[in-house]
């Protein structure tokens, strides 16, 4: 009996092999982005997958609160906050210092520039990466101790084993390998090549390394909580160093709060600079990823129960030759379960073979280990079944409740009232596309828009930033800015303390620029060339004169000749920007460290450090003792000989340090890349959406044109033209597509509106992208209904009339 | 008024090829009741399909209400049905989902008629049919007797010259079966062209003419009364 409900089943499924194709293609598809948006959430959501005991595991942020301009949060803070916090709670942490930085590496002839991690000898009881090889307790314990990671160990020392060998550590250190680990997975704060200790680091590394000011943020501050140690047991603490290491807040209107996070949330929390992923972002996702289940789980048992009905005279005859109420629900359930179990296969295989296209696009290695992850499983089959069974359930309990003779008269008649219900299941279906479209457009704009407003200044020939320039002295910094400048493959090169997609910045805050007001503003240190190479306009005033201008580290003047932006202008009480110029500003409040400002030029605005916010209040010194980068201006039509100009004069001017140079899109790009593929990733899911809600169209269509062939026969019969059937077709399914914009649309508004509101600088919503949605979904509807409804009018009628 | 010259259709499926049609010639004149009869599968069904423009034939020449139709195009079908050919089927064929006078308007939709136009001629039709009080009704609330009133209420609204009758009593007892030939006699000797499929020699005398059909021809014609 089993076989004979099983051939059924797949005869049946053979019969409507069109059908079951849609079925199957739109379930496997939303399978197929339902286990990829839950491998990416697992991914987001359990970040640094080692930590042992992750809930104790906490990240010191610091809340930096402005008086005038925007604050920011730092998970940088300052190097000394850890001795501090183990002078206040004893054992009952565990503490370590941990800084990013960038070191040559040398092993004989090998030089790189490696990422490395510098971190006290605690760092690997608290972030417990499982070792290879050496004892994580211990392993950076002695001076300039260095764990490498697998890959790193493999280029260094290629199949040796590193254990006990030695690397150079910026030409100025031997260091030795004293434990190895395998490389660090995407989704970690520390993503390094290797880890070295940080008690050694700062004889070599950066000099701010080992800075012991607090306004200096350079390390993140990372606790394990013994059993019984809570947040609340931090709060106080943390409260009172605050308060007397920065004194000066009470007064001065900036605000520093310490902050604990958890360690594996951080990167959720917008602490991390760069970072713009939030669990909004991913609750919105997930969202994403239940509504595209949700339509494809309508469209199947939309289409299941439209077919059952042709089922009718089947059931009739195996009732009247006796079958059984449970058994006949046993057979209808059959197929739909069937099919819904070869849709998660197709799925399952389609993740597999996938998985590494996906991971590129997503820039983020997934695994899919559906042995290692029972509940992903679990959960997935449970859903395969219960689409199954709820496509299969409503026709089975209707069709096997029908007597024999009442099943046998309905056979061949159509059902009026289900398929209401299937207009309604449309309407939502598309409802939900629409909103999913416009809200991915304002998405997209809204990046653009962001993105574009950051670029649009290095437009024209590309930019240069060399980096690291504070590893030379002084005189060879300028030596090298005059050599680029007067190199004649290049077009100008300049000095400057920050460069374009720098994620620090320096603040001053000042109360004598204007009265009963605190101003806080960027602080840029330049040189006479800067505007000319970046190519910024000079609203009124002049440019520096290195001559006269330059600030000498050693003997500081006792005014300051500045160039500042239209908008500190404003900010300094000038709405005509143009008035400041030739005036002092400032230098009134007997402060010596207040010095006056000698305005004497304006400058337009351009976003400078950060690229995600527009450039505040700015000003900008002549003072090369701060440079940290040089800008090159190369010309386009001859990239590869002026890179290789600047190639050569850093190798004749600081041969034992690589160079570290990259493109200045590229660098304000990199602060994008996470923000435009979250936009994409969004994108791509809600096309996957649509699709499905099209395929269902697609059946759905092809299942009316069908049942209504004995009408369309009868129309032509009666003298209907095959535009007639046509437009009879689109016509019946292009009411719910506008009624589904009606409900979209006012839904998609009042979300598109909460989104943006989170945005500064934002996009105006307008009716675009509404009528857009509108109407692509209504032409894709058509390019899906109108095959079906002209192979339909065009039939003979005579054959649609056989028909039954 | 409509004419038949070496017309011949076969039906092809993937096994056999079956001829419905051969060499067959046949005119209808204005004015005539012709009856159509044979065994199954004789070709009844098919000839009344190309008599109604519904089919085409695979060769042979046909001319309809003066016009060339032997290679005319959907279109120009088309307007010939709904303007001059009214059909009554034997199993009715209402749409379900319509009401009476919906379905009857149905034959008045692809014409040129207005809308008060229409209803006029629909309420016409139905109390012709003597079905005006069941207008709002949906066929399946209606008997099958009642149901063919509709369909022929369909068949005479839009005034055509000719009406095809394809079996019109086959799903009906005697006295439904009676009640609708006395109504297509009616509409002939009001001057109406009928032509009627059946296997009824009874409703085949209301006929003025009788067509038989074997194997795709005529065998023979016989004149009543």
């Amino acid at each position: 009996m089993w076989m004979n409900l099983l051939t059924t089943g797949l005869r049946v499924l053979w019969k409507d092999r069109f059908y079951a194709a849609i079925n199957l293609v739109g379930l496997a598809v939303a399978f197929t982005a339902a286990i990829f948006i839950a491998l990416w959430l697992r991914f987001e959501l359990t970040w640094e997958p080692f930590l042992e005991n992750p809930d104790a595991v906490r990240v010191i942020a610091l809340d930096i609160q402005l008086p005038s301009a925007k604050g920011f949060h730092s998970i940088n803070g300052p190097n000394l906050l850890r001795e501090e916090l183990d002078a206040a709670l004893g054992d009952r942490i565990i503490s370590a210092r941990y800084q990013d930085g960038r070191l040559i590496v040398g092993s004989g002839d090998r030089r790189s520039v490696e990422r490395v991690g510098a971190a006290d000898p605690n760092f690997f009881r608290i972030v417990t990466i499982p070792f290879l090889a050496g004892d994580p307790a211990h392993a950076l314990d002695e001076p300039n101790a260095i764990v490498l990671t697998r890959s790193a160990a493999k280029k260094f020392f290629g199949d040796e084993d590193p254990m006990g060998r030695t690397l150079e550590l910026q030409n100025q250190a031997t260091g030795k390998v004293t434990g190895l680990i395998d490389d660090m997975p995407d989704n970690s704060l520390f993503r390094r090549a290797m880890f070295v200790s940080a008690e050694t680091a700062g004889s070599y590394m950066s000099r701010s390394v080992a800075s012991t000011r607090w306004e200096d943020l350079n390390a993140y501050t990372l606790l394990r909580l013994r059993p019984g140690t809570t947040d609340a047991d931090l709060q106080a603490p943390l409260g009172a160093i605050a308060k007397v290491k920065y004194p000066d807040d009470a007064s001065s209107g900036v605000r520093h709060i310490f902050e604990s996070h958890k360690l594996r949330a951080v990167h959720l929390e917008g602490v991390l600079y760069g970072q713009t992923r939030s669990r909004t972002s991913l609750g919105a996702l997930g969202m994403v990823g239940l509504l595209i289940l949700a339509i494809a789980g309508i469209n199947f048992i939309n289409l299941a129960t439209a077919r059952a009905t042709r089922r009718t005279r089947e059931v009739g005859v195996r009732k009247a030759l006796g079958a059984s109420r449970a058994l006949l629900i046993v057979q209808l359930l059959a197929e739909p379960v069937l099919l819904a179990a070869a849709s998660l296969l197709v799925a399952f295989v389609a993740v597999e073979v996938t998985l590494p296209a996906v991971s590129g696009l997503l820039g983020t290695r997934l695994e899919f280990a559906y042995w290692r992850e029972p509940i992903l499983t679990l959960g997935m089959l449970l859903c395969g079944l219960a689409v199954g069974v709820g496509a299969g359930f409503y026709p089975a309990l209707i069709l096997s409740r029908l007597t024999p003779v009442a099943a046998l008269r309905a056979a061949g008649r159509s059902g009026g009232g289900s398929s209401l219900v299937r207009q309604v299941l449309v309407v939502m279906q598309f409802a939900a596309s629409i909103g999913l479209i416009v809200l991915t457009i304002f998405i997209q704009r809204q990046t653009e828009h962001a993105r574009d407003a950051n670029l649009t200044r290095i437009a024209g020939d590309p930019l240069v930033i060399l980096e690291d320039l504070d590893r030379l002295p002084l005189s060879q910094r300028k030596l090298m800015i005059e050599r680029l400048a007067s190199e004649p493959a290049l077009r100008g090169a300049t000095g400057s303390s920050l460069a374009q997609g720098d994620d620090k910045q320096s603040l001053s805050t000042r109360d004598d620029l204007v009265p009963g007001q605190r101003i806080t503003y960027s602080v840029v240190r330049i040189d006479q060339s800067y505007f000319a190479v970046h190519g910024l306009r000079l609203l009124a005033g002049r440019v520096f004169d290195d001559t006269r201008d330059q600030v000498d580290p050693d003997n500081p003047p006792a005014r300051d000749v500045a160039i500042i932006s239209a908008s500190a202008a404003r900010a300094f009480g000038f709405p005509n920007v143009r008035d400041i110029v030739g005036q002092s500003v400032g230098g009134s409040n007997g402060d010596p460290s207040d010095r006056p400002l000698d305005v004497i030029g304006v400058v337009e605005d351009f976003p400078l450090h950060s690229a995600q916010d527009s450039m505040g209040p700015t000003v900008f010194f002549d003072a090369p003792g701060w440079f940290r980068f040089i800008t090159v201006r190369v010309p386009g039509a001859h990239l590869r000989d002026g890179v290789a100009a600047i190639d050569r004069i850093w190798k004749d001017l600081a041969p034992i340090y690589p160079i570290q140079r990259q493109f200045a899109d590229v660098r304000l790009d990199r602060v994008w890349t996470a923000t435009q593929r979250e936009a994409d990733v969004l994108t791509t899911f809600a096309l996957v959406a649509v699709l499905i809600g099209c395929l269902g169209l697609l059946g759905l269509s092809a299942y009316t044109a069908e049942r209504r062939t004995k009408e369309i026969g009868i129309r032509k019969a009666m003298g209907a033209s095959t535009t007639d059937v046509v437009k009879l077709l689109v016509m019946q399914l292009t009411r719910p597509v506008i009624v589904a914009n009606l409900l979209a649309w006012p839904v998609a508004l009042w979300i598109v509106q909460r989104w943006l509101s989170a945005f500064a600088d934002r996009i105006p919503i307008d009716i675009w992208p509404f009528l857009a949605a509108g109407a692509g979904t209504l032409v894709l509807a058509w390019t899906v209904v109108i095959g079906h409804a002209l192979a339909v009018g065009r039939a003979r009628p005579s054959y649609a009339l056989r028909y039954e | 008024m409509i004419r038949l010259e070496n017309v011949t259709k076969s039906y092809r499926t993937d096994e056999v090829e079956t001829t419905a049609l051969a060499d067959l010639s046949l005119a209808i004149d204005p004015g005539e009741f012709v009856a159509i009869m044979g065994p199954s599968g004789c070709g009844k069904s098919t000839l009344l399909n190309i008599l109604g423009l519904l089919d085409k034939p695979d060769g042979g020449r046909m001319v309809a209400f003066g016009e060339e139709v032997s290679d005319a195009g959907e279109r120009k079908l088309a307007r010939l049905r709904a303007d001059s050919i009214g059909f009554v089927f034997q199993s009715f064929n209402l749409i379900d989902e319509l009401t009476v006078e919906e379905n009857v308007e149905v034959s008045l939709l692809y014409g040129s008629n207005g809308r008060s136009n229409r209803k006029q001629r629909v309420a016409d039709a139905l109390s012709r049919v003597g079905m005006a009080h069941r207008a709002r009704h949906r066929p399946q609330q209606l008997s099958g007797g009642q149901q063919q009133r509709v369909a022929i209420a369909r068949a005479i609204a839009s005034d055509p010259k000719l009406i095809l009758a394809d079996e019109p009593t086959g799903n009906l007892d005697t006295k439904n079966g009676d009640d609708v030939m006395a109504l297509l006699g009616e509409l002939n000797r009001a001057g109406r062209t009928v032509v009627m499929v059946t296997h009824s020699p009874d409703h085949a005398a209301y006929a003025k003419r009788t067509v038989s059909l074997l194997d795709g021809r005529v065998v023979a014609e016989t004149r009543n009364g």
